[in-house]
């Protein structure tokens, strides 16, 4: 009786449905009392999904074969899908997609993209460890250049969807001596209402215009000397970040972030919660076909407790607030960039440090900015041209000598760049900059490769 | 109290951004198209009821396009992107979609529709290299040079539409049903008006033709490029010129998009004729819509082969 109930019921159900809603057909047949009853109908369904599976292999072998063959492909995978289409009985009136569905697991392994580096260096001077005049360095900038060969940060990037409603991303670094480093490890949300991004982990921040684009997406090989000197290359720390993309027809983005604030300016700030937060805004939009433009105005407050820096250490206890301006123009005929393209970039950052440097108490505004442009005059070939400086501020007589005192020399620099694209993965670099950090001028020449192996990256703008 | 208060202002300020955000469009469907044959088909079966937005235009390489400021907004405020998909817009499009904070157009969601996915896809590569060049692994994706790929899209998109706005789904099936009717009888005229372009030796710039060719029988002999992506260097193209001495070809096609050179070169050397094909709606000053790409593709293939 209820054998025959349950094999009406899948009768009518239909065989497509039995296999994708088998549970719940099973169920249904909840009226089956005994447990042999059910052990029967549990072997009939394997039986039958079995049976539908091999015709099914059957069919996708088939019509693979179909598809191999170049001129019978369509007619033949048009008739067999129509057979698998009958057969499946869900008989949709919509038009199937076409893809085939594969089910290996590894399908959902992150996209991994590897990146490359390498640099030969020439200069008139040996550029030992980098100084800039009146302004005390962190770790990354003042980290010793040699000349001749040496080998940049090979970078593994993982990313993926984690789920329906976060992404993952990690960058981990290797430096040519061999040590590791999480240079970036965060979640983000990707679908929030209302327009907003909420990120968790350590990430670069969003202040500027460079500082949230990794290293090797920059446009000349080194961190402009307002990057260098007041953020260390780039700030980058623990913490969490919302973003508010506004619903107004031009691009307009609000953000703020909270941070551990270990990070250069910052330092030692971990044992006191939050040592750092930032606010930000960028706006953007296209001016006609050929050309668009965004800006963006950043603060970024920091908190140092003993920050060391130097060899001979400097001690900084204090706080750092520091204003960013920054705006981009591109450019390409007719919106294609393929061909030619500029892009000009200029951000100029205020720096304000009240605090207590070696003992002495010290308050001073700092500034700095570059102006760079770059022009790809041909497919594979761009040119760059950039002049950055920064100054520091006037020391009182204590300070007179120490790492804050700039000797009464503006650091600034002049750089032009040759870049040659063998593809978008691959590129050769070769820079000359005029480096007038320190008092003592080094002509610099700095020919690089960078490659990414990996999936292709989407690029910020 | 008072905190209470704050927290009602920010919500009412909120909410009444987020009105003027979604009545700036005052259609029943914000669509952000890819390409402009999607935002020209979809407007052919959405009518006055869908807004679109095109993000890209004939003048732009759709591989390459720069995730700009003005695309994320637009992404932000769609209910619908419909896009080539099979990895065209790979090298923009997710950055757009991570930055724009809209979960309705994301990959997989109702909002998002790939267009290769209703098509069958030819130039499945066999083996992945990029050492090949720019290949793409789920196929080519140029699939809007055939017709035949247009009316099979035409039938999901009004689907899709449908499902999103089901108030209007009657609207979208009869407007569906009257492009169906009118695209059936246009690719009829173009298949006896192309006739004598079967079989003939061809060469194109770039691979982004085979469905054309597919579509009206051409043979492609040579491509201009070493490998797909790959700008060809004076002596590749030098080699070229032999090839097509020693087996003329009738006619070289590249997009208006595509640098003039490489095609210009095997003109002067070899004296083969170029057609410049619109390759899109925008393409060309014919090429107002969807009806107009193929007459005009058509019109300059038949000139460029001289065989009207």
């Amino acid at each position: 009786m209820t054998f025959k109930r349950t094999f009406a019921l899948a009768a009518a159900t239909g065989a497509w449905a039995l296999m994708s809603h088998g549970n719940a057909a099973l169920a249904q047949s909840k009226t089956a009392q005994s447990p042999a009853d059910m052990a029967a109908i549990r072997q009939m369904f394997d039986q039958m999904k079995q049976d539908y599976e091999s015709k099914i292999r059957d069919l996708e072998s088939r019509l693979d074969k179909a598809e191999g063959d170049a001129q019978a492909a369509k007619d033949t995978a048009t008739q067999t899908k129509a057979v698998v289409a009958a057969g499946a009985a869900s008989a949709p009136a919509k038009a199937a997609p076409v893809a085939n569905v594969s089910s290996n697991p590894n399908a959902f392994n992150p996209s991994i993209s590897g990146v490359l580096n390498g640099t030969f260096g020439a200069s008139s001077h040996d550029p030992g460890s980098p100084r800039i005049a009146g302004f005390p360095l962190g770790d990354e900038t003042s980290e010793g250049k040699s000349r001749g060969f040496s080998l940049g940060e090979s970078e593994l990037n993982f990313n993926a969807n984690i789920d329906q409603a976060l992404f993952g991303n990690l960058t981990v670094s290797m430096t040519p001596e061999n040590e590791l480093s999480l240079e970036e490890a965060f979640v983000q949300t990707t679908d929030l209402p209302g327009g907003f991004t909420l990120k968790g982990g350590r990430f670069f921040s969003g202040i500027g215009y460079l500082n949230q684009k990794h290293a090797h997406d920059w446009d000349f090989i080194d961190a402009p000397l307002p990057y260098a000197a007041m953020l260390d290359g780039q700030y980058g720390d623990d913490g969490a970040q919302v973003r508010w993309l506004a619903p107004t027809p031009f691009f307009l983005e609000f953000g703020g972030e909270l941070f551990r604030g270990e990070g250069f300016p910052g330092s030692g700030a971990a044992h006191g919660g939050v040592g750092a937060k930032s606010l930000f805004v960028h706006a953007g939009d296209d001016i006609d076909e050929s050309s668009s433009w965004q800006a963006g105005l950043s603060y970024l407050r920091t908190n140092a407790k003993d920050r060391e820096t130097g060899d001979m250490p400097d001690v900084y206890s204090g706080p750092t607030d520091l204003g960013i301006a920054s705006l981009v123009y591109k450019w390409a005929p007719g919106g294609n960039p393929v061909e030619r393209n500029l892009t000009l970039a200029g951000e100029f950052f205020l720096q304000r440090q009240s605090g207590d440097f070696d003992g002495v108490n010290t308050d001073g505004d700092q500034t700095g900015w570059y102006a760079q442009a770059v022009y790809q005059f041909m497919p594979q070939w761009k040119v760059g041209l950039r002049y950055d400086q920064v100054n520091a501020s006037d020391v009182d007589v204590a300070l007179a000598g120490t790492t804050l005192d700039d000797m009464g020399h503006t650091p600034r620099r002049g750089t032009a760049l040759l870049e040659y694209d063998t593809s978008e993965f691959g590129r050769i670099r070769l820079q000359y900059s005029r480096d007038a950090s320190d008092a003592e001028t080094n002509d610099l020449v700095l020919l690089q490769y960078t490659v990414i192996f990996g999936p292709h990256g989407a690029h910020q703008y | 109290m008072r905190t209470g208060h704050i927290v009602l202002f920010f919500g009412v300020a909120l909410a009444a951004l987020g009105t003027i955000g979604a009545t700036a469009a005052l259609a029943d469907v914000n669509v952000f198209a890819c390409e402009p044959e999607w935002a020209s088909l979809t407007k052919e079966l959405g009518g006055d009821k869908v807004s679109v937005y095109m993000a890209t235009q004939a003048s732009q390489d759709p591989h390459q396009i720069q995730a700009r400021p003005s695309l994320i907004a637009h992404a932000r405020a769609a209910d619908l992107a419909v896009c080539t998909g099979a990895e065209l817009e790979i090298g923009w499009l997710p950055q757009i979609q991570r930055q724009a904070t809209n979960g309705k157009i994301l990959p997989g969601a109702k909002g998002s529709f790939e267009a290769a996915r209703y098509v069958h896809l030819l130039d499945v590569p066999e083996r992945l290299d990029r050492a090949d060049g720019d290949v793409h692994a789920a196929g080519n994706p140029h699939i809007q040079t055939d017709p035949r790929n247009i009316a099979a899209v035409a039938k999901p998109l009004a689907d899709r539409l449908a499902e999103l706005d089901p108030a209007n789904a009657a609207y979208y099936a009869s407007r569906y049903h009257a492009f169906d009717e009118r695209w059936t009888m246009a690719m009829q005229g173009w298949t006896l008006q192309a006739a004598s372009l079967r079989g003939l030796p061809i060469g194109t710039q770039h691979k982004n033709w085979t469905y054309l060719l597919d579509w009206l029988g051409m043979t492609e002999t040579v491509t201009l490029e070493p490998k797909p992506g790959i700008p060809p260097s004076s002596g590749y193209l030098a080699q070229v010129v032999d090839t097509v001495r020693q087996q003329p070809i009738r006619l070289v096609i590249r997009a208006a998009y595509e640098d003039s050179r490489p095609s210009d070169f095997l003109k002067d050397r070899a004296g083969v004729p170029v057609a410049v094909l619109p390759f899109t709606v925008g393409g060309s000053d014919g090429a107002k819509d969807l009806f107009g790409l193929f007459d005009d593709t058509l019109n300059r293939l038949l000139a460029a082969a001289n065989v009207r």
